[in-house]
């Protein structure tokens, strides 16, 4: 097919109108010129990635906040994204970056570019694009994680992706785009027209299937690596789509540099991976969660999901790289470094849904450049960045094997000897609940729909002679770990804290025409979704959820923590009356932050509206802090004008998406 | 016979129904939006009164704000879900004995999964409304309301023929 850029150009006139217009229609407010050494990793005191630095750390080395003063904490402004969408959004997916004395966020379904105050929360400005058709078709508007600022030239340059899938580039000082960049001259990059050859309407978008963002952009030596997502795997009826691949650019200009294709083309490493043509239909293997690098070494490493669709692999027979894997790529032509496929032929939405983190670490002795992926599937797979070496052995293990017709599982799974797990994987009976005889009776009924069985149960259909409505997936859907809590890893010592919670999903399989009459796919999910509980008790004995330190050096665990208190309803339920409970923990993702002195966590959506601190070699509560609404994802912190800020996306119970920024009171005051 | 068979005889409602068209379902939506505002019907805040509870069991929600609230799964739930998973042996061992409320907040805050909190209030109360159709509860002459404090003062109990 031949590149379509001519087409590009004239038929995007609609929205190179509207956007002049808006351009000439805007004032933004002109901020006092800074100057700031040019440098790609977080410079002292600022965060200027997605997870703090470009190793995805989480952890920041400040230290104005300690044991001693965190319930001194103050709110110093809350800045509200309610107006930046149609309507409200009740969660905040992504976590502010702060450079050259600017906040810069995502704000809303719009994912409008917003540029706050760090002293006052005063919006400076903001960019959006125009209300176009591509936006609204994307799958994920509000799914933005971040923007990343780079410094080109000496000047403060924001880049972002647009649901839509455009590719952005912002002066940071005015929230203008910058001229004489991209092939139109205006700052914009469409980038259906790198993806490959698939048919496109500039406006209307991609002719058949979907394609979107959701983690940030991040730039490695000049070259934007752009990752890129498709719809919710759950959701999907049709077997055609097309793959999510990464793509680069020139930072300076905005040109096209590499394409790194997910689905392996014919003679592409990996090509013979997708059996039965399937490389020719399928699509997704998308990175939705954010990615990271290794600035020295010029690698960006990449997390991915699985073909289409999440939970039947029946029309991708084979292992299906670079599914649900682990990439390391050359930032600088594209080129493969190394991968690990951490799930063959996926089907249990076992996404990769954290960036890898970069940390290094002492193994017997030898000092040892690693990186971290922590997981639904509640392994922490440990590997040599350079080499993608595991650190400890993976073992190769048999799994069950699916009776669901044209379903192809793999025989076996790859089990890190190394860590140990960091959350109950499979179910037993011994995992059920036994607070009283009543209460674990009730749960072993509503079991008896399920199938349970060890981790990589294949999902199943119903067997209504068995009286089974679907097959437990144990961790679930939910993890595990996910994004909203994920880890943080502090480079001083190399010690991971991952965030989790305890969960089963039960995804049942129907066939596709059952939920989409126009769908060509032999199976699609409408299961429960859930075991449910008994009365709010959840099924298995706690915690519930849960923080887990891991000394990455030797791969043992340090100690673990209840997330948070005992929920209100369990604490009070009439069937537990004089049961001794202990600390069951919130039943949700802790969102969690490591700083020089402390470990800091919001106990996430399903928690309580609490910021909490520990000692980071114990575990144990050094203070809490009562906060506005439940923290919904990753908070971080940075340095200005001589303080430390922490801030907290929040949302939840009534309050709508908002920022709330801590600080410490003034000397003064 | 099953807890949910039993249901699905003495409920006929909970058949399937085929998916309606958009334009379909926006105009039913609109037109029992507008029936719900021109003739609003006390809530059940109004009529209970004090800090009394009151069962489902006697009646908590208006006939057409389930049929709105049919729409609406149908609309946002039926991909991931089926209408008979919230009935049976799962609706009673895990909602039985507790506040509308809860069932309320798990559905308005986690719901739908791509966008939780996106639907109206009206919506939300609307899907629950359907929920307690779907397991037989009666309805009632009171819309069921959309507030939290109303709503916790609402007792599941167990639906006749699913002990």
């Amino acid at each position: 097919m031949p590149r379509r850029s001519d087409t590009v150009r004239t038929s995007l006139s609609p929205l190179r109108l509207v956007l002049a217009a808006l351009l000439l229609a805007a004032v933004p407010a002109v901020l006092s010129t800074q100057s700031a050494a040019a440098q790609s990793s977080s410079p002292e005191g600022e965060w200027r990635y997605w997870g703090a630095d470009a190793s995805s750390t989480r952890y920041s080395p400040l230290d104005q906040v300690d044991a001693g003063n965190f319930e001194e904490l103050q709110v110093a402004w809350q800045w509200r994204a309610d107006n930046f969408g149609p309507s409200p959004d009740f969660v905040v997916r992504g976590t502010p970056t702060y450079a050259n004395r600017r906040l810069y966020h995502l704000a809303g379904s719009r994912r409008a570019v917003v540029s706050i105050d760090p002293a006052t929360g005063e919006t400076l400005w903001v960019w959006r694009m125009p209300d176009n058709p591509r936006w609204a078709a994307s799958p994920r508007q509000n799914y933005g994680k971040s923007v990343h600022y780079e410094e080109v030239d000496g000047r403060g340059v924001i880049f972002m992706t647009t649901p839509g899938f455009w590719l952005v580039a912002l002066d940071a000082e005015t929230g203008l785009p910058v001229e004489g960049w991209g092939p139109g001259d205006d700052g914009i990059v469409d980038l259906l027209e790198d993806l490959g050859d698939y048919p496109f309407d500039p406006w209307e978008g991609l002719e058949q299937g979907e394609i979107t963002t959701s983690s940030g952009p991040i730039v490695v030596d000049g070259v934007i690596i752009v990752p890129s997502t498709g719809q919710q795997g759950y959701y999907q009826t049709q077997k055609e789509n097309v793959p999510n691949n990464i793509l680069a650019y020139d930072a300076r200009t905005g040109e096209h540099l590499w394409r790194f294709n997910v689905i392996p083309r014919p003679g592409e490493y990996g090509h013979e991976t997708w059996e039965d043509d399937a490389w020719e239909y399928t699509g997704n293997v998308g990175s939705w969660a954010p990615i990271s690098a290794d600035q020295e070494r010029g690698i960006v490493y990449i997390v991915t999901k699985a073909g289409t669709n999440d939970y039947y692999g029946g029309h991708r027979p084979g292992d299906g790289l670079f599914g649900t894997s682990v990439i390391a790529l050359d930032a600088q032509t594209g080129e493969r470094v190394w991968h690990y496929q951490l799930v063959k032929h996926d089907i249990w939405n076992y996404d990769t849904p954290h960036a890898p983190q970069l940390v290094d670490i002492t193994v017997d002795g030898e000092e040892i450049p690693a990186l971290v992926v922590v997981t639904k599937q509640s392994f922490a797979y440990v590997f040599n960045r350079v080499t993608g070496e595991p650190i400890w052995p993976f073992e190769y293990r048999e799994v069950p094997q699916s009776d669901v017709p044209g379903e192809r599982t793999s025989p076996d799974q790859p089990f890190p000897t190394r860590p140990a797990p960091f959350e109950l994987q499979g179910l037993t009976e011994g995992d059920l609940v036994d607070y009283t005889p009543e209460v674990r009776a009730l749960a072993l009924e509503l079991l008896s729909e399920f199938r349970m069985g060890p981790i990589f149960s294949p999902p199943a259909l119903a067997d209504e002679e068995e009286g089974i409505v679907a097959s437990l997936v144990c961790p679930g859907a939910n993890g595990g770990a996910n994004i909203p809590g994920g880890a943080a890893v502090d480079p001083e010592t190399g010690i991971l804290y991952v965030s989790s919670i305890k969960g089963c999903s039960a995804p049942r399989l129907v066939p596709g025409t059952e939920v989409d009459p126009n769908s060509d796919m032999r199976y699609v999910t409408r299961g429960p979704g859930g075991v449910g509980s008994v009365g709010g008790i959840p099924i298995f004995k706690p915690p519930y959820g849960r923080i887990t330190a891991i000394d990455l050096n030797t791969g043992e665990h340090l100690w673990w923590i209840p997330n948070g208190d005992t929920p209100e309803e369990i604490r009070n339920h009439p069937l537990l009356e004089g049961v001794e409970l202990g600390n069951t923990g919130q039943r949700s993702h802790a969102t969690v932050l490591a700083t020089a002195t402390l470990l800091m966590y919001g106990e996430g959506r399903g928690g309580e509206a609490k910021f909490r601190a520990v000692d980071k070699l114990t575990g144990e509560e050094v203070g809490q802090l009562e906060i506005p609404a439940q923290t919904t994802t990753a908070p971080m912190t940075f340095l200005h004008e001589g303080r430390q800020y922490i801030i907290l996306p929040v949302a939840g119970s009534g309050e709508a998406a908002q920022l709330v920024a801590l600080t410490l009171p003034s000397r003064e005051e | 016979m099953r807890p949910a068979d039993a249901l699905a005889e003495m409920y006929p409602t909970s058949d399937p129904e085929p998916l309606h068209n958009v334009t379909r379902t926006a105009l039913v939506r609109a037109i029992l939006l507008a029936a719900l505002l021109l003739a609003p019907a006390p809530t059940l805040a109004q009529s209970a009164g004090g800090g009394d509870t009151v069962s489902v069991l006697e009646g908590v929600y208006l006939e057409e704000q389930a049929t709105f609230g049919r729409t609406v799964f149908d609309r946002e739930c039926m991909f991931c879900h089926a209408p008979q998973d919230f009935t049976g042996t799962r609706f009673r061992v895990t909602w039985v004995g507790r506040p509308l409320s809860s069932l309320h907040a798990l559905i308005s805050l986690n719901m739908p999964m791509d966008r939780p909190g996106a639907l109206t209030p009206d919506e939300y109360a609307a899907l629950v409304a359907y929920l307690l159709q779907l397991n037989g509860y009666p309805q009632g002459d009171a819309a069921l309301p959309v507030e939290t404090e109303s709503l916790q003062r609402i007792m599941i109990e167990s639906p006749e023929g699913n002990r």
